[in-house]
């Protein structure tokens, strides 16, 4: 029963203690002094306190008698980084990618660095299943994907190596978008002056 | 035969003729000079930093007016990687005429054209694009005459000819092949409701234009990307179809795969152990030329060109960034974007000498 489990009060420094170690060397208080005592519950952690301002209830002895407050250390304490509460993303590397071909469980991609625009372009052969499955229906040719490389940090500090492929949400042709299309396209055939189908001027066949 | 920077930049003589070939891991440029200091560019591709055409870079180091020398800039078909920086060679060269395929002469192609503004959406722009922008660049243009292409290329059609006897006729695309286009550019075009995506590689090489330079003394074949197709209308049956000329030299069709290849060609088109010049494409599943590419082609002939072999490094990443590239993917590919050159010149007379020179990587195979 570590004699420096403390009860009630406002704990000041967090440090290492060990079983039956005292918590302060100016307590006078015995260990085990109490044949009934009971160990106090460390019924909640707050992780979002203050080191400094961690506070504990503890629960009642058996003759029904509250103790005094005492300060309690933490049995293991980690110094240094606090752990993150959310996920976090550190992003190293990423691609545009247009799909080339399709064939069996793979597509064939053409890759464009997103950071260094001189590196050269790549291509590459993907396994399907390397895609989010709601995404995998919009694979076909000519999409567009975006290839993300980097460092996930997890809640509780845990780093791994992520590799994230999302495939880009474009919208739909609209019957207004075809509309002006073929509008502009008429202006180009007025443009060019002639049916589009006309006759060039025809040069004679080849000499052999 | 691999020559320094110092021959580079030496221009032909104006009765020397030259086809330069320019090819990096992507793309393709040839840049042809049939004499009398006038030029024609044939398709585009850009220079290591993705921000000029190579053929400009080229000319300006020959001391070439694009201005004014550049007579015409020819578009064999619409795939991106054979028109990238097009448009910018449009733009210098002000007093060129424009010439493309008669497969894209059709209100499907120019639908496709005017929808380039939902495109936008996307990095990596396509071929489209890069025609729209040439089309909004000849528009904008109101010294010249006529409107549009000045050209639109079929087969059996002489698009150049000069006072040195030079000619350029094209050999292709067939009638056939014009009529299947227009249903394959129509099979492009978007539908209400349909997902705005960038545009997939249609199966254009049916409708490449393909070239045949004729001097008075030799004849030079540009192979563009056409295919061997089934029906013996179209691609290079077609073309196998009727006599032609047989030539020195040989521009390989579509970067050496055998899907655009056969024994005909080297039988009846071109000369015994002619010249092949051919240019890498690394960004398909499997990168031509592939060994066995190279395995059939010197069967056919034994002075084998390539503009660059394409480097297998990749750029520098981070650690964990490469390995975590390499468990997510089965293959990868980086396309180098730095082009070799091949430059292939004759006299203009009846002296039947070539002379090959290699730079920037390019090497014999």
């Amino acid at each position: 029963m570590p004699a420096s489990l403390l009860v009630g009060e406002t704990l000041d420094a967090p440090r290492f203690v060990s079983v039956g170690e005292a918590a302060s060397p100016q307590s006078n208080q015995k260990p085990f002094d109490e044949p009934d005592c009971i160990l106090p519950a460390l019924d909640r952690y707050d992780g979002d306190a203050n080191d400094s301002q961690v506070t504990r209830r503890v629960s009642e002895t058996t003759n029904g008698q509250s103790r005094p407050a005492h300060k309690i250390s933490p049995l293991i304490r980690l110094r240094g980084a606090r752990p993150c509460r959310y996920r976090q993303f550190c992003l190293l590397q990423s691609w545009e990618g247009t799909v080339t071909s399709k064939q069996g469980d793979t597509f064939l991609a053409r890759l464009v660095d997103l950071h260094v625009r001189t590196n050269p372009i790549e291509i590459a052969e993907i396994p399907i299943d390397e895609i989010p499955v709601p995404d995998r229906c919009l694979l076909a040719l000519g999409t567009v994907f975006y290839w993300s490389i980097g460092y996930e940090t997890k809640p509780g500090g845990q780093l791994t190596r992520a590799s994230e492929i999302r495939v880009r949400r474009s919208p739909v042709w609209s019957h207004r978008d075809i509309d002006e299309m073929k509008a502009r396209a008429k202006e180009l055939e007025a443009w060019l002056g002639y049916d589009v189908h006309g006759d060039n001027e025809e040069s004679p066949a080849p000499a052999q | 035969m691999t020559s320094t920077a110092t021959t580079k930049s030496r221009p032909p003589r104006h009765n020397e003729i030259e086809i330069s070939l320019f090819g990096p891991g992507i793309g393709e440029c040839l840049v042809i000079h049939p004499g009398l200091n006038r030029w024609m560019i044939v398709d585009s591709c850009l220079n290591e930093s993705r921000q000029r055409s190579i053929a400009l870079d080229y000319l300006e180091e020959l001391g070439v007016d694009a201005s004014s020398q550049i007579e015409w800039v020819l578009a064999t078909h619409w795939h991106d990687d054979h028109i990238a920086g097009l448009a910018g060679i449009i733009n210098r060269a002000t007093s060129a005429k424009f010439a493309c395929s008669a497969a894209l002469r059709c209100r499907e192609f120019l639908d496709l054209v005017s929808i380039h503004d939902k495109m936008l959406l996307v990095e990596d722009t396509s071929g489209i694009s890069e025609f729209e922008e040439v089309i909004r660049i000849l528009q904008h243009r109101t010294h010249r005459h006529g409107k549009g292409p000045d050209l639109w290329a079929n087969a059996n059609m002489r698009i150049l000819q000069n006072s040195f006897g030079v000619e350029v006729w094209a050999l292709s695309p067939s009638a056939q092949s014009v009529t299947n286009g227009l249903g394959e550019i129509a099979r492009l075009l978007p539908k209400p409701r349909e997902i705005i995506r960038r545009f997939p590689v249609m199966d254009a090489n049916d409708q490449s234009v393909v070239l045949r330079i004729d001097s008075p003394s030799q004849s030079f074949l540009l192979g563009a990307d056409l295919e061997i197709q089934a029906d013996t209308r179209c691609g290079w049956r077609a073309i196998l179809a009727e006599p032609h000329r047989v030539s020195a030299a040989y521009k390989v069709a579509h970067h050496g795969s055998p899907n655009a290849d056969c024994q005909e060609i080297w039988d009846r088109l071109v000369v015994r152990d002619a010249c092949a010049l051919l240019t890498p494409f690394a960004a398909g599943r499997v990168p031509r030329p592939s060994d066995e590419d190279v395995a059939r082609l010197k069967r056919c002939t034994n002075r084998l060109y390539c503009t660059v072999w394409p480097s297998t490094k990749k750029p520098p990443r981070r650690q964990g960034v490469d390995k975590t590239m390499n468990e997510v993917t089965k293959m990868r590919r980086a396309i180098h974007t730095k082009s070799g050159h091949i430059r292939v010149r004759a006299p203009l007379d009846y002296s039947s000498d070539i002379q090959i020179e290699l730079f920037d990587g390019a090497k014999q195979l």
